[in-house]
């Protein structure tokens, strides 16, 4: 071959040189459609909410116009919004717990083979793809006073005498939301898990067998550490997903009785969408979001540190 | 293990079993109820099925303003479109931060995957306010982008992740071969790529199908999805227990034995592929 | 075909030179072999070479083109990978067609040569499993078949035998070199195996921290080392060296024991200078009257030949003896050196003087 460089030959040289800044180019452009609709639907409705958050903004009323720390000020001196927060850490710390411990039993249970525990561990995905409003309709007609199966069932067999009002009451209606969501996602963590556990390796549980470990050593020193990234991944989900629920306590309690079980994005969605109060709502977002923030850069350390899904 | 221990073991898991199940097979069970039957007490157990509620769901036969057949074609179309959308912008951003090398390479795949923290509660406040000023309230990109965008950081990741794993000398090798960069992914990664993607787009799916805030909030009638539909049976003149849970099973049942079939690409998405 | 040409090329990665200033010239149909210790820069020439990694500076040419710019897939090239890099989600007739079907080559011209390479690598009973379905000698030959079809400029190796047990990588060694024969297509080939190197090269290149030691052929490197590196990394064991001085005669090699050594025809410039003697473990001789007494280490019989590791003028060293000698650990034999195959080395330059 001995033609002389094509043009086409003479522009790819010019590519080619893939000079550090090509690459740049090459990724980011790459990069641009995905960035771009997240940019859309993060950075852009977080600076909005910002400049929102200063201003008195009503959807319906006149007058909207700059107010400074106005809206910040009501937002933290509203009773409602410290009983949301409360609501909203209450509702993660005691669903994440129980999802992480239930599902953890469930797992162990699961790994003992028997001959329907892979039919068993089929059908536990099904709660996975309920979608949260249909589970929270089914949930509240179950509980409903005078036609639901469940105080029904609970009379016959005698364990409670008068049918219970689940909503009706602050205490029970958490029952209710709680086990909403724990019958929702624990077998999302047992399912995490129980793949976790089938890689928990035979021999080092057989050397440790023989050096006479019981089950519960054998379990903290052995399968615990080969579980560890497992329930890291679990956990960190499930919180981050927690602190975002809003479908099924909309459905299932919209917030009440009273207030009682409205979670912070209830309290956002209801001054913003019903009582049209965009700016305050903004704020309370901005507050929200900077927690939210400051809590995802932890889970995310704990992800990095015990899992590798996080490295280069 | 004594045999009373597996006993109990096994009880437990029967249990566990029945617990989850029966919210779905009382569903499935009512759906089939004639409607006069439906919220009896005691339950009745013995009665003709009937397709009755399904007939009426999908003819419009209901309270609710609109046939719910409608809703659940808007469903798929949003449900498609931006799984679709989440695809196309997913995997070049995958391939541009598994592969490619350039100065805020890793900050930027960590402020991907940090915006799963944005809740949608929040970000709906801003869409909602700019949709309405645009006019864009009821149309398909208000719930399609963002639906997009839910997905996007769990497929963004898994599929890098899943990238990473196919050794680089394969492209090296067909580069040598004269395939170029776009070949290359098209021919050879993509390919490699499909049990993640499948993972991905199951889940970015499942998220859009069940999505409900963003719905109920942007959608009046011409993109109203199921989900939005079936929380009206119950508002409107007090709960059709019927109509309700024949919705209901249409809405949850394509989701649900997707689910059962694909059990581990599931799993794998929900957990951005942390989980083989 | 093509002749290859490389040119002063230079690479380094940041501030670490891996490849400086080489420069080889590789003719029509030749087969050269790069050889040199781990980490040496093989790969990162010969990924150069392929287009996969871009120079510093200097020039690469294929033919009389210059292809120092382009990319990998304008080059013509083909290489084989140490892991093959064959296509996993692609049948082997697939791996193979890979590069026409992307040249969009006719469908029939295609059938052609995948079934030519096929024949040619006894692959024929294969073309329709994937590469999982292989054993390691078969993807070997997939991922040479998928360059062959390709009929390229140059043919590209890196370490393709590594991977393979001892007596596959003997056969396949074979193979590789009567396909060179058949097909005559300039071939560069990088291994860390001295054997592979001596057996295969028209003419091996020894390359040693990013530079090139020496050019030659098998027996020149052998026979005519330029430096005490080539002279220590060519030949199986390994040449023995022994740190001393000519005396003023040039007659005798004094080692640093002052243990006396008989030399034939020095240069004149090395009488009486510090050297360094390089010696052959298979150009020992035991010779009762002038051998050094020395004291036997090691036994090492492989059946073919012995080797001896013995206490020879004050160091360890390794004999080869073709015959089956009575020795045991702790004898002690007379043991000399050929005075023809004696190899001697600036002590301070490594530089052999002859
Ligand atoms: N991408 C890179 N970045 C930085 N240094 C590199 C890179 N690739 C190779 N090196 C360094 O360049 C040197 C030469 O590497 P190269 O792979 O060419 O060696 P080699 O001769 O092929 O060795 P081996 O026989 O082990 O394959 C090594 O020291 C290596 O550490
Ligand atoms: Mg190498």
């Amino acid at each position: 071959m001995t033609t002389a460089a094509s043009p086409l030959e003479a522009e790819e040289r010019l590519t080619s040189r893939s000079s550090s800044k090509e690459q740049a180019r090459f990724g980011w452009s790459m990069l641009s459609p995905a960035m771009t609709i997240l940019l859309i639907m993060s950075v852009a409705p977080a600076i909005y909410l910002f400049y929102v958050s200063f201003r008195h903004e009503n959807l319906l009323g006149p007058g909207s116009g700059f107010v400074g720390l106005q809206n910040y000020i009501r937002v933290f001196s509203s009773p409602e919004n410290w009983s949301g927060a409360v609501a909203t850490f209450q509702f993660v710390a005691i669903s994440v717990v129980l999802e992480l411990g239930l599902g953890l039993g469930l797992a162990l249970l699961l790994n003992r083979k028997f001959p329907e525990t892979n039919l068993l561990a089929a059908l536990f995905i099904l709660p996975l793809g309920v979608a949260p409003v249909v589970s929270a309709l089914v949930f509240r007609v179950l509980l409903d006073p005078a036609y639901g199966w469940v105080d029904y069932y609970l009379q016959l067999w005698g364990i409670i005498s008068d049918p219970i009002d689940w909503l009706g009451q602050p205490f029970t209606a958490w029952v209710a939301v709680i086990a909403l969501d724990v019958w929702q996602w624990t077998p999302f963590v047992a399912l995490i898990l129980l793949a976790g556990l089938s890689g928990v390796p035979a021999e080092p549980k057989e050397a440790a067998m023989i050096d006479g470990a019981g089950p519960i050593r054998l379990f903290w020193h052995i399968t615990l550490p080969f579980l560890r990234p497992f329930i890291a991944i679990a956990f960190v989900l499930r919180t981050i997903e927690a602190f975002k629920t809003f479908g099924s306590i909309f459905v299932l309690t919209n917030g009440g009785p009273g207030s009682s079980t409205e979670v912070i994005n209830l309290d956002i969605y209801r001054i913003a969408l019903q009582n049209f109060d965009v700016g305050a709502a903004s704020a309370l977002g901005i507050v929200f979001l900077l927690i939210l923030s400051l809590i995802t850069k932890q889970l995310l350390a704990i992800l990095g540190r015990s899992t590798d899904i996080m490295e280069e | 293990m004594s045999w009373l221990g597996k006993l109990i073991t096994r009880v437990v898991l029967w249990l566990a079993l029945v617990i989850v199940m029966f919210p779905i097979l009382w569903v499935l069970l009512t759906s089939f109820k004639p409607a006069e039957l439906a919220q009896a007490l005691p339950p009745i157990w013995d009665f003709m099925p009937t397709l009755q509620n399904y007939r009426d769901v999908l003819s419009g036969n209901t309270y609710t303003s609109q046939v719910f057949g409608v809703l659940l074609n808007h469903t798929i179309i949003v449900t498609l479109s931006s799984t679709l959308l989440g695809l196309a912008a997913a995997v070049p951003a995958a391939y541009a931060l598994a592969r490619v090398k350039f100065a805020g390479r890793q900050a930027t795949a960590n402020w991907i995957l940090s915006t799963i923290m944005f809740p949608p509660a929040v970000s709906v406040i801003p869409v909602f306010v700019i949709a309405s000023r645009l006019g864009l309230t009821d149309t398909w990109p208000v719930l399609v982008v963002p639906y997009a965008a839910f997905g996007l950081p769990m497929m963004i990741w898994m599929l890098r992740s899943a990238i990473k794993q196919i050794p680089f000398e394969i492209e090296e090798a067909a580069m040598v071969d004269g395939a170029s960069r776009g070949q290359i992914i098209w021919h050879i990664v993509l390919p490699l790529l499909t049990p993640s993607i499948v993972s991905a787009s199951l889940l970015a799916g499942m998220l859009a199908w069940n999505e409900f805030l963003f719905a109920l909030t942007l959608s009046r009638s011409a993109i109203k999805t199921a989900p939005v539909g079936i929380s009206e049976f119950t508002s409107m003149y007090g709960t059709q227990w019927g109509t309700l849970t024949a919705a209901a099973t249409v809405t949850v049942a394509p989701i649900l034995l997707i689910a059962l079939l694909l059990r581990r690409r599931v799993i794998e998405g929900l957990t951005f592929g942390a989980v083989k | 075909m093509a002749s290859l040409g490389i040119q002063n090329v230079v690479k380094s990665y940041g501030v670490v030179p891996v490849v400086r200033n080489v420069s080889i010239d590789v003719a029509d149909g030749e087969f050269v072999v790069l050889v040199g210790p781990s980490g040496c820069g093989k790969s990162t020439l010969l990924r150069m070479i392929a287009g996969l990694e871009m120079l510093n500076s200097g020039k690469i040419t294929i033919g009389s083109r210059d292809v120092s710019g382009l990319p990998a897939k304008s080059r013509d090239i083909a290489m084989v990978f140490q892991n093959y890099a064959l296509y996993p989600h692609m049948t082997v007739a697939e791996n193979m067609s890979f590069s026409l079907r992307l040249k969009n080559v006719p469908q029939e011209e295609i059938n052609r040569r995948t079934e030519r390479a096929s024949k040619i690598l006894g692959l024929d009973k294969l073309l329709d499993r994937r590469p999982g379905q292989l054993s390691g000698g078969q993807r070997q030959r997939v991922a040479m078949g998928r360059a062959i079809v390709r009929d390229p400029q140059v043919f590209l190796f890196d370490e393709p035998l590594s991977n393979l047990d001892a007596k596959l990588r003997v056969q396949m060694r074979t193979e590789i070199k009567e396909l060179h024969q058949r097909l005559r297509t300039t071939t560069v080939y990088v291994t860390h195996d001295q054997i592979e190197a001596m057996t295969m090269a028209d003419r091996i290149v020894v390359l040693h921290d990013g530079i090139v030691e020496q050019i030659g052929s098998p027996l020149e490197l052998y026979d005519r080392p330029a430096n005490q590196f080539v002279a220590g990394f060519i030949g199986s064991p390994a040449m023995n060296f022994i740190k001393g001085h000519v005396d003023a005669s040039g007659q005798t090699f004094v080692a640093e024991t002052g243990a006396e050594i008989a030399l034939k025809d020095t240069p004149r410039e090395v009488h009486g200078r510090t050297v360094t003697l390089g010696i052959r473990p298979e150009h020992f001789v035991l010779d009762a009257q002038n051998g050094l007494a020395s004291q036997v280490i090691v036994v090492e019989p492989t059946g073919a030949e012995m080797q001896i590791i013995c206490q020879f003028a004050g160091q360890p060293v390794t004999a080869v003896f073709h015959e089956r000698l009575n020795v045991r650990p702790d004898d002690v034999i007379k043991l000399a050196p050929k005075p023809e195959a004696i190899h001697l080395f600036d002590a301070a330059t490594g530089v052999a003087l002859r």
